[in-house]
């Protein structure tokens, strides 16, 4: 071996022939080339050889232990694992195609962010930093609010790019969804806020119908994640812990409710994001969710004025300013009465073309049902105990009498409906306690020491107060307990209505096992936990009936409300018969 | 893996179960100890969940598992060049120097025994493996004991195709410069005459 008969080649070239052989052996060569080198190969023993070593050597390896990993390597790897929880169902929020707003700089260049349509998944855009900024909104316009001091800190004086902070490599699992949300949970107090924000007047048009086509969104990424991370560490841990909350009752919706109301949200967050900074700053500081919502009603008005016909501005600028605030709600209403007529309109017209009857009145049973309802629920009938307001009584009565009389059950159908179960409902009806249990509907019914001042605040106004109905007047009493000049100083109030399972009526005790059947252990103990308490646990215990479907007798209508919403929620009324649904 | 991309934790640990074993094999290979190849895979799994959100469909989950091993396994193996380490099973592996003239049967002038014992032959093979650059190693055993093609190993390495078969064949090259004395064993004759073969 005077010279070595195949020098390793340079390391960046290696032997030609080699490589083709190496190659040929790997099964790499197209059937030319290969063809080509089992030719010289056949034709040359050195070729012959060197590929023989080649395979040889290479096969040698086969006699290397197989390894295997060690029986305790699987459980090991996941107990590394940041906190699984094994729950988690996967979310597929669909966005309405187009509608996802993303930033782009001004034409001025200075960086401000505006807010536009763009696809979704864009190739171009970042679609979450508009997301990100708004949590850097949320946070900059608070001192005390939803995301507290440290968070204002973190956003008004940003820190350098994040050096050993916690990043979303060492976040819990259970927290990833939750900060990848954030920018939507961030401005919102609990699901009942998300609940009304959905009313149609709010978000819920914004919210739309499901789109077509479920689009995955894009998930914040790289920077974005770690600020949506950093703010979310930095908030206050009962803020964490209700964020989380928000987001595990958000994901135990049906999978429908559960997209429209993250559409809401995301319409919300948009809308915020545009806001003027004064008015956003109104809104995400209003120190309650009932203060906050007027705030965002009250940007509302503000939008629509803004977007009235130029003559119609005019012609406010020049009256005096006191009258303004009248005009606007005059036409205001008359804009929404003329909606909703048309509205109607177009859902009752769908109904006398086919010539059907909507669900649920195409059964006998569940006609009678409904209609006991209506009674029951309203008193109606009842001078004493009615509920509704003069125009509604009407309209019950005139459906009644077409369905009745005239066969006709649409009308009853959209009056309970618009009545107790569309968002925004006037007339919400908590179940009833047993006969003889404790359901106040009158200054008498309170304990001696709150009876005069019930009677002083309420006493007076029978034709249109609160005093003889159920709910209203229970829950005008319980809305003045924080107010205790008015009811009294310092006294307990006691529960004005039913609040654990032995004190309801007999259908809503035999209906709880049902319930408790479909709720999440976690979802039942909430309720449980609420025990003792009213209206907060007739109220949680409608909410997880609506979550599951399910109608609470008595206090809903009988049948499953995602039916009720799809034959009569506005304004887009469903085809009659649902596919294999009424017979 | 769309499903543990979207957090469920029960998909991660059927994951786990299913590429536990090809992920330890390969990182053994690589870095020749089995508890550090174990600690490797480990990572390489974590690794996985961490950066779930970018896993896209459009790439086969076992390249994309072995790209992020590829990483972990290349970082590992530079580490220890800096700082070198003696590998336990192997303790004629220096790590980073090639090992056939570490042991005397591995040369060319004194032949090998042939009552060899296996687990003997198994320190020559992977001293050979120690013997090759980490890229050159990662590359074979990709394609000795994943089955990998060049098109594949050429994205979990971030190479060309056509760098994998360079790579590749300065691999097989090495590879057979240090086995060669054992290639023979099996009482085959050597191919005749061959002035390139190991018996010239």
């Amino acid at each position: 071996m005077a010279d070595d008969p195949k020098p390793t080649p340079p390391d960046d070239e290696p032997d030609p022939v080699e490589a083709e052989l190496v190659a040929y052996l790997d099964g790499e060569l197209d059937p030319a080339a290969a063809r080509r080198i089992e030719a010289r190969i056949a034709a040359d023993p050195k070729i012959r050889a060197r590929a023989e070593s080649l395979k040889r050597s290479y096969d040698l390896l086969d006699f290397l232990p197989k390894p295997e990993p060690s029986p305790a390597f699987a459980s090991r790897t996941l107990d590394k694992l940041p906190a699984v929880r094994a729950n988690p169902a996967p979310l597929s929020v669909t966005v309405p195609s187009g509608s996802v707003p993303v930033p782009v700089a001004t034409a001025s260049g200075t960086g401000t962010l505006a807010l536009s349509a763009a696809p979704a998944a864009g190739p171009t855009g970042r679609p979450w930093a508009w997301a990100v900024t708004t949590v850097v909104l949320v946070a900059g316009a608070l001192g005390t609010g939803y995301l507290g001091t440290a968070a204002a800190r973190t956003y008004l004086f940003p820190p350098p790019p994040p050096p050993a902070e916690p990043t979303a490599d060492n976040l819990p699992i259970g927290d990833i969804r939750v900060v990848e949300r954030l920018p939507l949970y961030a401005p919102v107090d609990d699901v009942a806020f998300v609940e009304r924000l959905a009313e149609t007047d709010r978000f819920g048009d914004d919210a739309g119908p499901p789109p077509a086509v479920t689009v995955e969104p894009d998930k914040p990424d790289g920077t974005e994640l770690n600020v949506l991370l950093k703010a979310f560490r930095d908030l206050p841990p009962e803020r964490q812990e209700k964020i989380r909350h928000l987001d595990q009752q958000l994901h135990a919706l049906p999978p429908d409710r559960r997209d429209r109301l993250f559409r809401v949200l995301e319409a919300y967050a948009g809308w915020l994001h545009r806001l003027p900074d004064a008015e956003r700053k109104k809104v995400l500081t209003a120190p309650t969710t009932e203060d906050r919502l007027e705030a965002i009603d009250d940007a509302h008005r503000t939008q629509w004025v803004a977007g009235l016909p130029a003559k119609y501005r005019q012609e406010l600028k020049a009256m005096p300013p006191a009258e303004r605030g009248a005009v606007i709600a005059k036409w205001k209403a008359e804009e929404d009465a003329g909606r909703a007529k048309w509205s109607d309109a177009r859902f009752h017209t769908q109904f006398l073309l086919s010539g059907k009857q909507p669900w649920p009145f195409t059964e006998e049973g569940m006609r009678k049902q409904v209609l006991d309802f209506a009674r029951s629920a309203y008193h109606a009938d009842d001078p004493k105990k009615n509920r509704l307001s003069s125009p509604d009584k009407t309209r019950l009565a005139e459906a009644v009498e077409r369905s009745e009389k005239g066969g006709d059950w649409v009308w009853l159908g959209k009056a309970v409906y618009d009545f107790s179960l569309a968002p925004g409902a006037r007339y919400t009806t908590l179940p009833e306690a047993a006969p003889g249990g404790r359901m106040v509907t009158e200054p008498a019914d309170l304990p001696p020491p709150f009876q005069q001042p019930a009677e002083k605040r309420f006493g007076n106004k029978s034709e249109t107060g609160p005093v003889g109905r159920w709910p209203e007047f229970a829950l005008a009493v319980h809305g003045f307990r924080e107010k205790p000049k008015l009811l009294g100083k310092e006294r307990e109030l006691p529960a004005l209505g039913p609040c654990r399972p032995a004190e309801f009526r007999d259908d809503v005790k035999r209906f709880l096992p049902a319930l408790q059947k479909k709720a999440t252990p976690a979802e039942w103990q909430v309720l449980h936990d609420l025990e003792g308490r009213w209206p907060e646990y007739p109220r949680e215990l409608m909410r997880l009936a609506r979550v599951h479907d399910l109608s609470v007798p008595g206090a809903m209508p009988s049948g499953p409300p995602s039916q009720w919403d799809q034959t009569y929620s506005l304004p887009n009324p469903r085809p009659l018969v649902r596919p294999g649904g009424d017979k | 893996m769309l499903r543990v991309r979207d957090d469920d934790a029960a998909a991660f640990a059927e994951l786990v179960e299913r590429f536990q074993h090809r992920l330890v094999g390969v990182m053994h290979h690589l870095v020749g100890h089995p508890d550090e190849a174990e600690d490797l895979a480990q990572e390489v799994f974590l690794r996985v969940y961490r950066t779930r959100k970018k896993y896209r469909p459009r790439a086969k989950f076992s390249t994309w598992l072995f790209t992020i091993a590829n990483n972990l396994a290349l970082n590992a193996l530079r580490d220890r060049k800096r700082r070198p380490v003696l590998p336990l099973e192997v303790q004629q592996s220096t790590g980073d120097i090639p090992t056939t003239a570490a042991a005397p049967a591995q040369t060319r002038d004194a032949p090998p025994a042939h009552n060899l014992q296996q687990k003997e032959l198994a320190a020559v093979i992977r001293g050979a493996l120690d013997g090759l650059n980490e890229r050159q190693r990662v590359a074979i055993v990709l394609n000795k004991f994943e089955d990998m093609n060049y098109a594949d190993i050429a994205e979990v390495m971030g190479l060309s195709a056509k760098a994998v078969k360079s790579l590749l064949s300065r691999a097989r090259v090495k590879l057979r410069e240090a086995l060669q004395g054992y290639i023979y064993m099996d009482g085959d004759p050597p191919p005749p005459d061959p002035d390139d073969g190991p018996e010239e």
